[in-house]
């Protein structure tokens, strides 16, 4: 999506530095479908190595994974792609758990994956939909903290969201 | 080729922190806006139903950017409410009035989607009321379906919708709107019309309103008989489902795709360059209107042909043609295409084996995917299906990358498949 379309035919390498310390080594057109990234690579450009404080190296790789595939599957693109990212992308937040699901979104954000982001906020939303207050407080562990009897007050001023 | 660990300076404890934090409470934690990203794609009435978890969460749904108003949600959740649609209808009321103060006092609380979708009871003047407010608040991308209970009354769309000048995206289903309306939407880039009741001039008067528009979608509108759609700027055009018109011209420079299904004779594209993409379906088309729209498009790549029973002879030409499809030919009489495209990459055919295809571009055929199958269970495997499948078979050129499947609704014709292909 980015200009990244100029430099894929030279391959350049870049090294990312996770906050653990862990380094990887991706494809400029890999990693420039981060915005961060991207940013970075075009107003610093000839730096290669670009450390990434906020994010540790476990969801950093999750992250690339992620963008690897998506930008590898962008150079020809016919329906018949679009299909099989969906399907791969569907398989990458089955069975994420909730740890991780906050971290990969948080990474995501950081740095500028908008996409990732659209398909990590979509996946919290979909254990949201149509469920019951209770189901949602289950689900997210989300404790209540209001006051004895402001539940219900706020219940009853809102009645018309809760009849 | 991609990420690859290179090294590991220290041992990472991610995995048993995950294991020790499960039963954390993750979600609160996030910052509003990926919170407000989330709940974007949420139904209103769950959001609004979330102010009950937590003081973290009581006033978030004043700043979710998308509102959600369907009366599907709620007929689910308010399954043994008496009057669910008067349920509905104060939820929304209400629901509005609270968004639209919340406005003034909180920063971040704009409304960029507004989707409403509920069954027309005949109830304009409350509907007119509900959609000043995407008007005002200068909501992006509309989204209105009003499937009317009694179909000869569709719910006209008020003028104001037409003249909102942030909007970008605007899907109308089930609807209607006066063809004297003006129409100013200087931003929209997305239209997409189903089931919308319109003539001739709305449609037109429309198009002229929307200067900058990129992509338009018709689909099952009724009303239209000879439609003329103009833009400067349109570059996808889809028409589907249509079923009144008896000629369409198209007058759009920019043009890149087309799509049409349905019944009309005459389809003028004089004007349209610039296609890439064209895929076409209709009952009504003969050879020779085919041909002529083929003929006069010099830089088309992709081409769909749908079911067409008025197509005998057929002949496409052309220079930058990479991908050509046939779609489901079953006709009693035996027909003839020729294809005569040096660039051809793709060719797919999917339909009977009743006719002769001959492809003049060979030796640069990519793939070729040929799915023969029958249109009813009823037809015969007889000995004139065999012949017809062998003389298909030896027309096609097995130099090419191709893979021929049958479908079939009886077992015994597999055997003649292996001895056929070899």
């Amino acid at each position: 999506m980015s200009s990244s379309s100029t430099t894929t035919t030279t391959t350049r390498l870049l090294m990312l530095k996770a906050s653990d310390g862990v380094t990887f080594e991706v494809e400029e057109a890999v990693a420039t479908k981060l915005g961060a990234i991207n940013n970075m690579v075009e107003e610093e450009g000839s730096e290669d190595l670009i450390c990434l404080p906020n994010v540790n190296g476990k969801f950093l790789g999750m992250v690339l994974e992620w963008c690897k595939k998506h930008a590898n599957n962008n150079t020809n693109s016919d329906k018949g792609n679009d299909e099989v990212n969906k399907w791969w992308d569907k398989e990458f937040v089955m069975d994420l758990d909730q740890n991780t699901l906050y971290h990969l979104l948080m990474a995501a954000d950081y740095l500028s994956g908008t996409e990732l982001v659209d398909l990590l906020t979509e996946k919290v939303a979909s254990m949201i939909r149509g469920k019951k207050v209770e189901e949602i407080r289950e689900t997210f562990k989300i404790k209540s903290d209001f006051l004895p009897g402001q539940e219900e007050e706020i219940r009853k001023k809102n009645s018309w969201a809760f009849e | 080729m991609a990420a690859k660990r290179v090294k590991k300076n220290f041992p990472t404890r991610s995995d048993g922190i995950a294991n020790s934090t499960r039963a954390v409470d993750r979600i609160s934690k996030l910052p509003d806006p990926l919170i407000h990203h989330i709940l974007s794609f949420v139904p209103t009435i769950d959001v609004v139903r979330m102010s009950i978890l937590s003081r973290r969460w009581r006033r978030v749904w004043y700043s979710v950017p998308a509102l959600h108003l369907s009366d599907t949600d709620h007929m689910r959740r308010y399954c043994f409410q008496r009057e669910p649609q008067q349920a509905f209808y104060k939820f929304v009321d209400k629901c509005l009035k609270h968004r639209e103060r919340s406005m003034r006092y909180i920063a971040d609380s704009v409304i960029t989607r507004f989707k409403l979708h509920t069954e027309y009871h005949g109830d304009s003047a409350a509907l007119d009321n509900w959609l000043t407010f995407p008007v005002r608040t200068n909501v992006e991308e509309l989204d209105l379906s009003l499937e009317p209970e009694d179909f000869e009354d569709y719910y006209c769309l008020p003028e104001a919708v037409l003249n909102a000048r942030s909007l970008t995206v605007l899907k109308l289903d089930f609807l209607t709107f006066d063809c004297s309306c003006s129409v100013s939407l200087p931003s929209l880039i997305s239209l997409s019309l189903t089931e919308v009741e319109l003539c001739d001039e709305a449609l037109h008067n429309l198009l002229l309103g929307c200067p900058a528009l990129d992509k338009c979608l018709l689909s099952k509108c009724g009303g239209l008989l000879n439609p003329q759609i103009s833009s400067s700027t349109l570059k996808f055009l889809e028409i589907v489902g249509e079923l009144t018109s008896e000629t369409i011209k198209v007058e759009t420079r920019k043009l890149r795709s087309f799509i049409y299904r349905g019944n009309c004779v005459d389809i003028n594209l004089s004007a349209c360059k610039a296609i890439r993409n064209l895929s076409l379906s209709s009952y009504g088309l003969d050879n020779q209107k085919l041909e002529g729209i083929i003929f006069g498009l010099p830089l088309l790549e992709c081409f769909t042909l749908g079911i067409h029973s008025r197509v005998k002879h057929f002949r496409i030409c052309g220079q930058h043609l990479k991908s050509i499809r046939l779609d489901k030919v079953y006709n009693k009489e035996v027909e003839e295409f020729t294809i005569e495209a040096p660039n051809l990459v793709s060719f797919c055919y999917k339909g009977d084996a009743k006719i002769a295809i001959l492809i003049n571009a060979q030796d640069n055929i990519l793939n070729g995917h040929i799915i023969i199958d029958m249109n009813s269970p009823n037809q015969k495997y007889d000995t004139k299906w065999y012949l017809n499948l062998i003389i298909f078979l030896s027309n096609i050129n097995f130099s090419w990358k191709t893979t021929v499947s049958l479908h079939v609704y009886s077992e015994e014709v597999c055997i003649l498949c292996t001895c056929s292909t070899n």
